[in-house]
């Protein structure tokens, strides 16, 4: 079974469900403004329960009544160089207020549009052209009222400004940005009590400060038909203070004798998922690997030019050859007295990195629909010890990481020679008979610095960063050049 | 889009609807509670779609949203233990799933998610980022190690049989 089969073992939509679809869709059509809350877990609703919602429901709507307009107020202090405090405040006479259960949902529009953007979704307004990157993104959060103690702070600020955008007090910051590459640079929360919001506007290195004010500025707030309860609403005190998400920790340091380490031209077994001839998933431990040869080229033209990757072709020079890549080393700041900053700069040759790979069914039965995959692991070994090796999180005595704008990249291969209409990537061997061989071709372009950490992990699971479970028990190709 | 157009998109969608739904909340009830909602709230935001061509992905990623939302109401964040239990307990009830279904279902959200919308609901790597608002290689990483940890969890369970 493949996992496209999963498809089958999702079960049917109940009918209760599909019935519901059916007729909410139709009540949204004929265009009804009721919007149905209750839950099928409802709360029973008392006289007295549905007379306090319909209070809280006027006073929602009505931006002149509520009082606590004029009674919010945002502030920025600043902290060191690169440090902001961002803080919300009640005017000092003021008893708490107390959100309504029930609030409008509410419509972002601007009525200022950069020429050449559009909105991409209800909540990005983009650059067609930046491939769903930098621009405008809107964002909103409760403006609750338990913990107006708490502060947002922020780090790496070069600029703030605590201002008046239309109708709403707010700041801006932008953030250090030394990777021009269409991330958030900048940051606008916007006080919005009168729809009991705080929204947050990411802007992007492709956008103006000039501009990022002008579109906040212009920003409408409406509220719609839709109520919803305020229970539940992700808040600003949660986005000012998130729960720690705990990762996995990944291994990715191992004693030398717990890592098979293969050499080239030698063959060794892999698990291999495919399917059997009555299509059944099926996982085939007798599927023998060998890479016969890697070679490290100055150009593409060991590829088939009719699949090279598009971002590889732009990296190509006028003489042919693959450009280099600029090698920044950044020094950290500590975000508040001190930022990030370009040290040194280096350039570096890219080298395309070409393996030749046999698979051979050894087993006695055909597999169809085989995956393969090759994946580039960069290591260090000494000591007795085999450490992940990551080019970005080198340092030295007076850097603390490393960044580069060319396209070298290790992990899944980026080109591969044998290819099925099947799949979402098409990295699958059609078949392969019991004795049958078939030879496919992977590559990689790679900084020239780190030809000498390579290795090449088979076992079909992509892992890069860690000593899995199947790299420990397949092993890796030693391909360091 | 028109609200024509977005109710015969949201009927077609059903079954990826329901089937993205229970990969995060497993009751048919909380399920329900969250493709309602998700309807309303396209229907009300409707015009802020400015590009047809990603209503799906839009839809799809209201619906996300309205998942978590439950999920925190009700606490359900169980431990990845709790949520095998889970998948044990609601597919006894049903119908025999294949050992492959059990074990995506018992992946991390944060790994089973793409999973479910790479593989089953045919979504691309582009479109995954964008409803995840995650990077593409991001996207990437988190199918290679579900596959990895799918390899690993089905070997385990053929050396049990």
């Amino acid at each position: 079974m493949r996992l496209e089969d999963l498809k089958n073992d999702i079960p049917e939509t109940p009918e209760f469900i599909h019935m519901m679809i059916k007729s909410e869709v139709k009540k949204q059509l004929q265009d009804t403004k009721e919007v149905k809350m209750q839950t099928r877990r409802a709360k029973k609703w008392t006289g007295a329960r549905v007379a306090a919602a319909v209070v809280v429901c006027v006073l929602a709507t009505s931006t002149v009544s509520y009082a606590g307009v004029k009674l919010y107020h945002m502030f920025l202090k600043k902290q060191g160089t690169y440090s902001t405090i961002t803080e919300i405040k009640l005017d000092g006479s003021t008893e708490k207020i107390n959100l309504p259960e029930k609030i409008h949902d509410i419509d972002i529009s601007v009525g200022y549009i950069p020429e050449g953007m559009e909105w991409t979704d209800e909540s990005h307004l983009q650059y067609p052209e930046h491939n769903l990157t930098g621009g405008f993104s809107f964002a909103s959060v409760l403006l609750d009222d338990d913990d107006l103690d708490k502060v947002m702070q922020d780090q790496d600020v070069v600029d703030s400004e605590e201002r008046t955008f239309g109708n709403y007090e707010g700041v801006y910051l932008k953030y250090n940005d030394l990777a021009e590459d269409g991330t958030f640079n900048q940051r606008i929360y916007l006080l919005c009590p009168d729809v009991y919001r705080v929204i947050t506007v990411y802007i992007g290195d492709d956008i103006s400060k000039e501009d990022a004010i002008k579109v906040v500025e212009n920003l409408v707030v409406t509220e719609n038909d839709t109520v919803i309860e305020t229970a539940g609403l992700y808040t600003w005190s949660e986005m000012v203070s998130p729960e720690e998400a705990l990762g996995e920790e990944l291994l990715n340091s191992i004693e030398d004798d717990k890592l098979p380490v293969h050499q080239i031209g030698e063959a060794f077994n892999v698990s291999a998922s495919g399917e059997d001839s009555d299509g059944n998933y099926i996982i085939e431990d007798r599927i023998s690997v060998r890479v016969d040869s890697v070679q490290v080229a100055d150009n593409l033209q060991l590829l088939d030019q009719n699949i090279l990757p598009e971002e590889w072709i732009d990296a190509v020079g006028a003489d042919g050859k693959l450009a280099n890549n600029t090698l920044s080393y950044i020094k950290s700041g500590d975000g508040v007295d001190t930022v990030d900053e370009i040290v040194k700069t280096e350039s570096v040759k890219q080298k395309l990195v070409y393996a030749t790979v046999t698979y051979t069914n050894t087993s006695d039965e055909e597999i169809y629909h085989m995956l393969y995959l090759g994946t580039l692991m960069l290591m260090n070994h000494e000591d007795g010890m085999y450490q992940i090796y990551m080019p970005e999180e080198q340092s030295g005595d007076d850097y603390d990481y490393v960044i580069w704008d060319g396209v070298a990249r290790t992990a899944e291969m980026r080109y591969n020679s044998v290819s099925e209409d099947y799949g979402n990537g098409g990295n699958y061997i059609s078949s392969l008979k019991p004795g049958e061989s078939i030879q496919v071709n992977m590559a990689w372009i790679v900084n020239e610095n780190d030809l000498d950490h390579m290795y090449l992990n088979l076992d079909g699971g992509g892992a890069a960063y860690e000593f899995s479970d199947w790299v420990l028990k397949t092993g890796v190709v030693d391909i360091r050049q | 889009m028109t609200k024509e157009q977005l109710g015969t998109l949201i009927l077609d969608s059903e079954r990826q609807l329901y089937s993205t739904a229970k990969t995060m909340l497993f009751s048919d009830q909380d399920c329900a509670d969250a493709i309602q909602e998700t309807i309303v709230k396209a229907f009300s935001k409707i015009d802020t779609l400015r590009n047809d061509k990603y209503a799906k992905t839009w839809l799809i990623r209201i619906l996300i949203n309205e998942c978590h939302t439950i999920l925190r109401k009700s606490s359900k964040l169980v431990s990845l233990e709790g949520m095998s239990e889970r998948t044990d307990i609601e597919a006894d009830k049903t119908t025999d799933y294949s050992d492959l279904y059990r074990a995506v279902n018992s992946l991390k959200e944060e790994l089973r998610l793409p999973v479910i919308l790479y593989y089953i609901e045919d979504f691309n790597i582009k479109e995954i980022a964008r409803i995840l608002e995650v990077t593409e290689g991001a996207v990437q990483k988190r199918l290679a190690r579900a596959r990895g940890k799918l390899k690993c969890d089905l070997q385990e369970s053929e050396a049990m049989i």
